[in-house]
C-alpha cells in the first residue's frame, strides 16, 4: 500500500502541474483584455497581465515541486 | 438534442430552476445515505458479508489519508472518504443513464471551493493568520500579485479538470448513441441493435476508467494541498 500511495500521489501531481501552469496565463490574458476594453487602453494591461500570468504559472509549478523535494530530503 | 449538452431543467420552485444536476445529486445522496444506514445497522465483532466490505473501504481510506497527509492529519479521513465515494458514484452515474452531476461546472466548482477554503482555513489555523498571510510576500513583496493569482488557480484547475473529463465523455457518448440510432434508422431496423454492444468499450474508458481516476485525483490533490498548506 505504501508504494502505491506514493505512485498515485505523484501521478495526481503530474496531471495537475500542466494545468496549473496554463490556467494563470489564460486567466491573465482574459483579465488583461477585459481591462483594456473597459479603459480603452492599447494592449498595455494585456501585456502587463501576461507577464504576471506567466510568472505566476512558473511560481505555481516551482512551489509544488520544491515542497515535494523538501519533503523527500 | 436541442439546447446543447447542458443539464435539462426538471422543475421550478419559486422561480429557481432545478436542473438534472441537482436531482441526480439528490438521488446519489439518498442512495449513499441508505447504503450507510444498511451497512452500519447490525455491527458485529466478527465482520461478515457487507460489514467486511465496508470495513475494508473505511480502513483503506484511513490508511490512504495517513500515508498522504501524515498521521497527525488523520482527522481529515471522513471528509476525504465522503468526497471520494461521492465523486466515484457521481462519475459512474453515466452507466445508469443518469447525467453525472460532475458534468456541470457548478458541482465541481463547489467541491473545489470547499478544498480552496480548507487550504486557507487550516493553513491559517496551523501557522497563525499573520505568519500565513506573510507567506504571500515570499520570497520578495513584489511577488504578491503572482502569489495571489497562483492561489486562485488551484480551485479553477481542480474543478475544470474534473468537469472537462466528465463532460467530454458525456458528449462523446451522446454523439455515439445518436449516430448509432441514426444508422439503425437508415437501415430500417426498429430494434436498437447497434446501441447494445458497440458503446461498451467507450463506456469502460470514459465512465469507469476516467471517472474513477479523476475522482481519485481530485481527492488526492485535496489531501496534498491541504497538508502542504499546513506543513
Amino acid at each position: 500500500m505504501r508504494n502505491y500511495s506514493n505512485i498515485f500521489k505523484n501521478l495526481a501531481l503530474l496531471t495537475h502541474i500542466g494545468i496549473l501552469m496554463i490556467i494563470p496565463i489564460f486567466g491573465a490574458v482574459y483579465l488583461g483584455n477585459l481591462v483594456d476594453q473597459k479603459l480603452g487602453t492599447n494592449n498595455i494591461f494585456l501585456i502587463a497581465f501576461i507577464i504576471l500570468g506567466v510568472g505566476s504559472g512558473f511560481l505555481n509549478v516551482y512551489k509544488v515541486v520544491m515542497k515535494d523535494i523538501k519533503k523527500k530530503k | 438534442m436541442e439546447g446543447g449538452f447542458g443539464p435539462k431543467i426538471v422543475f421550478e420552485i419559486a422561480g429557481i430552476k432545478v436542473t438534472e444536476t441537482v436531482t441526480n445529486t439528490w438521488i446519489i445522496m439518498a442512495l449513499l445515505i441508505l447504503f450507510s444506514f444498511l451497512a452500519t445497522r447490525k455491527l458485529e465483532q466478527m465482520p461478515k458479508g457487507l460489514q467486511n466490505f465496508v470495513e475494508l473501504l473505511v480502513d483503506g481510506i484511513y490508511k490512504l489519508t495517513a500515508q498522504t497527509m501524515g498521521k497527525d492529519k488523520i482527522g481529515f479521513a471522513p471528509y476525504i472518504g465522503t468526497l471520494l465515494i461521492y465523486l466515484v458514484c457521481a462519475n459512474l452515474a453515466g452507466l445508469f443513464a443518469l447525467r453525472p452531476p460532475t458534468a456541470d461546472v457548478n458541482t465541481t466548482m463547489g467541491l473545489a471551493l470547499i478544498t480552496f477554503f480548507m487550504i486557507h482555513f487550516f493553513g491559517m489555523k496551523r501557522k497563525g493568520v499573520g505568519k500565513y498571510l506573510k507567506g504571500f510576500l515570499d520570497p520578495i513583496p513584489l511577488m504578491l500579485p503572482m502569489n495571489i493569482i497562483s492561489e486562485l488557480a488551484t480551485p479553477i484547475s481542480l474543478s475544470f479538470r474534473l468537469f472537462g473529463n466528465i463532460v467530454g465523455g458525456l458528449i462523446i457518448m451522446s454523439l455515439l448513441y445518436g449516430g448509432l440510432a441514426g444508422i439503425g434508422a437508415k437501415l430500417g431496423i426498429m430494434i436498437p441493435i447497434f446501441q447494445v454492444g458497440i458503446p461498451v468499450p467507450l463506456h469502460l474508458y470514459f465512465d469507469v476508467f476516467a471517472g474513477v481516476l479523476q475522482s481519485f485525483i481530485f481527492s488526492m490533490l485535496t489531501m496534498v494541498f491541504v497538508s502542504m498548506a499546513m506543513d
